[in-house]
Formats: C-alpha cells, structure tokens, sequence
C-alpha cells in the first residue's frame, strides 16, 4: 500500500475525514494540547484539531498506520486540542508532553505516554499501556495485559480484567473492581487499595513504603498471604491465624490457601477489610498519603 | 552447579535490567525462595558494607589499570550510552565481592577458610570465584557501582535538562527525593536488622526504582532533542 500523505494548511480550525483499513493503527503526537478519542463503527477517521497557532495538520497513511500531527504556522509544534473519532477495531498510540489524553470506547490495544497531562482510558483490549510523569492516570473498563503508571500523581484502575501492573512513586494506586489473577501494584509516598478477585493460584502483591495498604478479600478466598512492614501495623476486619511469624513479618492462610497475595508497606497499615467495606474515597481525590517531609 | 537460574539474574534485578515480567516474576519468586532472598539479602550487604568503607587507594602493580579505568571520565558519548550501562555482578563475582569486603573489614582470613571449605548457601557452588578475588573486585566498587550507574544517569538528566520544562525538571527531582529517603529508610532498618529478608528486598526494590525513574526521565529528556 502506499503511504498517503494529506496535509491541510492554514486553518485554526480544521475538519477531515479519511478512510482506514483494518489493521492500522492511529498514532498521533502532540506536544501541547489536548487528545480525545472516541470511536464509532465505520473504518475512517475524522480528526477535528483546533489550535490557535495551529497552521499545518499532517495526516500520513502507510499499511500499518495513520500517523497525524499537527505543526504551529512557524513549523514547530503547535498547542492543538484534536477531536478524534477512530473505528473501535483500530489500536491508539497516543504520545504528548504538555498533553491531556482521554480515550474512550475502545476496543484495541492502546498505548498513551505524557508528561504533564492526566490521562483518562475507557476500554482498551489486549495490551493497554499508560504512563504520565506529573499527571493522574485512571483506566476503566479494559481487558488484557494492563499497565499504567505515573511518577507524581494517583493511579486509578477500575472495572478491568487481565494482568494488571500499576505503579506512582508520589501517589495512591487505588485497584476496584479488577478481575484478575495476576496483580502488582506500588508506590512509594501513597496508599494502596485493592478490590477485587483473589483467584486460585493467582499473585497479588501490593508494596508502598509511606502509606497504607487496603485490600477487599472476598469471602471464601483461598490464599497464603505474607504481610511485612517494618514499623507500620496490620489490621484485620476478621480473624486470622498466623502460621509463621517473624516480628513484624508473618504468614497466615486463608482456606486452602492456594493463590499468594504478598502485602507490605514499610511505614503504613496493612488492611485487610471485606469487599463494600473500602473507605470513601471522593472521585478524583488523591490518596491519603502523608507528606515525607513530614515524617522526618 | 546452578539450578537455579533466577539466582544468576539478581544483579540484573537491582541494575533494573530485567523487563517487567522478569521482574515480577523474579520478585515472586524472591518470596518464595529462600535461597535467592538469602542471596539478594549478601549481595546487599556488600554494597551496604561496601558503601560504608572508606575508600583506599588500590595496591598499584594490581590495580593501577582498574582505579585508571574507573576513575576515568567518560566520553561524551559514553554518557549518552549510560542508559544501557549495568551494574552486574555474577554470582561468582558477588562471592568476590564478598571476601573483597571481608579482607577490607579485617575479616579475609576467616571468610577465606570458610569459603574454600564450605561455601555459604546463598553462594552457588558454581565456578569457584578465584581466591585472588580481592583482585577482582576492589573494595568499595560494589557501592560505588550503583552509585556510579545512578551518578552516570543524574548527570545526562544534568545536561539534558535544560530540553525539559521547569516544572517537569522540579517534580522528577521531587520524585528522586522521595525514593532516596525510603532508601535511606530501608538502609537504616537493614543495618538494624541485617537478616530481615522483606528489607533487603525492599531495599532492592526502591534502589531500582530509582534507577528506573532516573532512566525514565533521561529518556525523556533525550527525546525533546
């Protein structure tokens, strides 16, 4: 196939539409601004970019991808708010610095990676990765191998089902609804929360250092948990019976014990609580992490 | 012999060289095999110990070539090319450190005749390492790899970051703040409780994320070229 390029000049505002074919990929770029994506049912892509300094638009086609970009009058980078609506098939590689992304509907594989901006992910198949350094990060409604991750904000996955692997250093991880046998999440200066299964010879494991670890286990679990803090406490809303003990590190085993859920948090509470139990948490709100600093 | 093969993969762990699924697997397997955490446990105590030497000035016929080579600065684009650099150590090069820190903390002799003996279990059996080890790794070099591998990388992130935004630049720092002093953290409950597996591995496992975080903003920065 041959790669196509269409490039639109001059216009703040532009509005185009063009065919796609199964199999290809959208991937746009955009240093400064704003992605949205969502999806419909016909193989073409219409991409709305509004940008004020906005001067070209670039739409490149090859047989596996459509590339787009928008370049500033003076042919640097332009601050552009894009409007995209992609086939649903279609897999997403969303990349931005200063850039907002929300995707939502999707029912491909969809990679997102910022700087500054939060990132926002309804749907997603197969393998979903989103990263952002200073920005929240929230995923709902995926399947697959999911990974999400931001350095200085919260991280929130919810109604999903798959590997799951979700980390910050300056944030809360909160986990609801996952559907998973296989689970890790961590961070440093922040609260873990978890609700969700604990399958029969699944792993879970949920680390931070300075914050609590909070997990829903479901009646009839069936799991070898391993709880290690070192100056932090443990709590339980049900009764348990330790079957190895060293200080602050200890086994217990509920049911038969076959799945292994390692719990650890260096400062903080480690919580095991019953599913509808999780403390209230404002949407949106950034975990109760404390400050550092403050501990010192 | 190794029958183990994650045993050979821990120094990859801590210089973060494994992808993510060797790393969660690797970290699943540290709890449920004693003898990896047992190993992850002594080659922490050699940086810990290694790190809490002073330096001296290598033996000169021996180690003229090895201090010139590290203390050597590297190339411009040797710096480029630290992202991909390691802090490796072989098990047998990890035993060698071991008896390194063990001569230069006074203790050489005993540990000799242990090691030539009877090795300590988390030590493979595995190519013995050359008993002339303290040749092969000087003390401190365990240490200061890791410190050298995190040196390498904040000082690309120093000359590059000039190509990322202020705020950006301010919050990685912030971040690498926060995981120093959970590092600092776990070091000091480590040297309170040097057999505590869950803070060795913890320990490991914060060192890595900065070393992750570290080459994460390099490459960050790398890319607004």
């Amino acid at each position: 196939m041959l790669a196509l390029a269409l490039v639109l000049l001059a216009a703040p505002t532009q509005d185009t539409t063009v065919a796609v074919q199964r199999g290809q990929r959208l991937e746009i770029s955009a240093q400064t601004g704003e992605i949205v994506v969502h999806t419909w049912g016909r193989s073409a892509v219409r991409v709305q970019a509004t940008g004020g300094n906005l001067g070209r638009l670039s739409i490149d086609q090859s047989a596996a991808a459509v590339s787009i970009r928008g370049f500033s009058a003076r042919g640097g980078p332009a601050r552009v708010h894009f409007d995209l609506t992609v086939p649903a098939w279609m897999s997403l590689r969303l990349s931005g610095v200063n850039t907002t992304m929300r995707v939502t509907g999707a029912e491909a594989a969809v990679t997102v990676e910022t700087v500054s901006g939060d990132v926002e992910v309804t749907g997603g198949n197969e393998l979903v990765s989103l990263r952002s350094v200073e920005g929240a990060v929230t995923l709902a409604g995926a399947k697959g191998k999911l990974d999400v991750g931001s350095v200085n904000s919260d991280v929130t996955v919810h109604d999903v089902s798959g590997d799951l692997q979700a980390e910050t250093v300056n944030g809360a991880v909160f986990l609801e609804k996952v559907q998973s046998d296989n689970v890790e999440a961590n961070t440093v200066n922040g609260d873990v929360v978890y609700e969700g299964t604990i399958r029969p010879n699944g792993r879970y494991r949920f680390v931070t250092h300075n914050g609590d670890v909070t997990v829903a286990v479901p009646e009839a679990t069936s799991a070898l948990v391993s709880v290690s803090t070192f100056q932090g406490d443990f709590e339980s809303a049900f009764p348990v019976t330790l079957t190895e003990r060293h200080g602050k590190r200890f086994d217990f085993t509920l049911g038969s014990g076959s799945a292994r859920v390692d719990l650890e948090s260096f400062g903080g509470t480690i919580r095991l609580v019953r599913p509808g139990a999780l403390p209230a948490r404002a949407p949106g709100s950034s975990g109760e992490h404390k400050d550092m600093d403050d501990q010192e | 012999m190794i029958s183990d093969p994650w045993t050979t993969r821990l120094s990859d762990y801590l210089d973060g060289e494994l992808s993510d699924a060797e790393r969660r697997a690797l970290e699943r397997h540290l709890g449920a095999c004693p003898a990896c955490t047992a190993a992850l446990t002594g080659l922490l105590q050699v940086v810990e110990r290694a790190r809490a030497l002073p330096d001296r000035p290598p033996a000169a016929e021996l180690w003229s070539g090895v201090a010139a080579r590290i203390a050597e600065a590297p190339s411009p684009a040797e710096r480029r090319a630290v992202r991909a650099r390691r802090w490796a150590f072989s098990l047998p090069q990890l035993a060698a450190a071991a008896l390194a820190v063990a001569f230069a903390s006074g203790g050489g002799a005993w540990l000799l005749a242990r090691y030539t003996t009877a090795p300590a279990a988390p030590v493979p059996a595995a190519p013995a390492p050359a008993l002339a080890a303290p040749a092969v790794l000087p003390a401190g070099l365990a240490g200061a790899r890791y410190d050298a591998a995190v040196a390498d990388l904040e000082r690309v992130l120093a000359e590059d970051r000039g190509r990322l935004d202020s705020t950006t630049v301010r919050v990685i720092e912030q971040n690498l703040a926060v995981i120093d002093r959970a590092i600092a953290d776990a070091r000091r409950a480590l040297a309170a409780d040097p057999g505590n597996p869950y803070l060795s591995t913890y320990l490991a496992h914060t060192m890595r994320r900065k070393i992750d975080l570290l080459r994460q903003a390099a490459t960050i920065a790398a890319s607004r070229s």
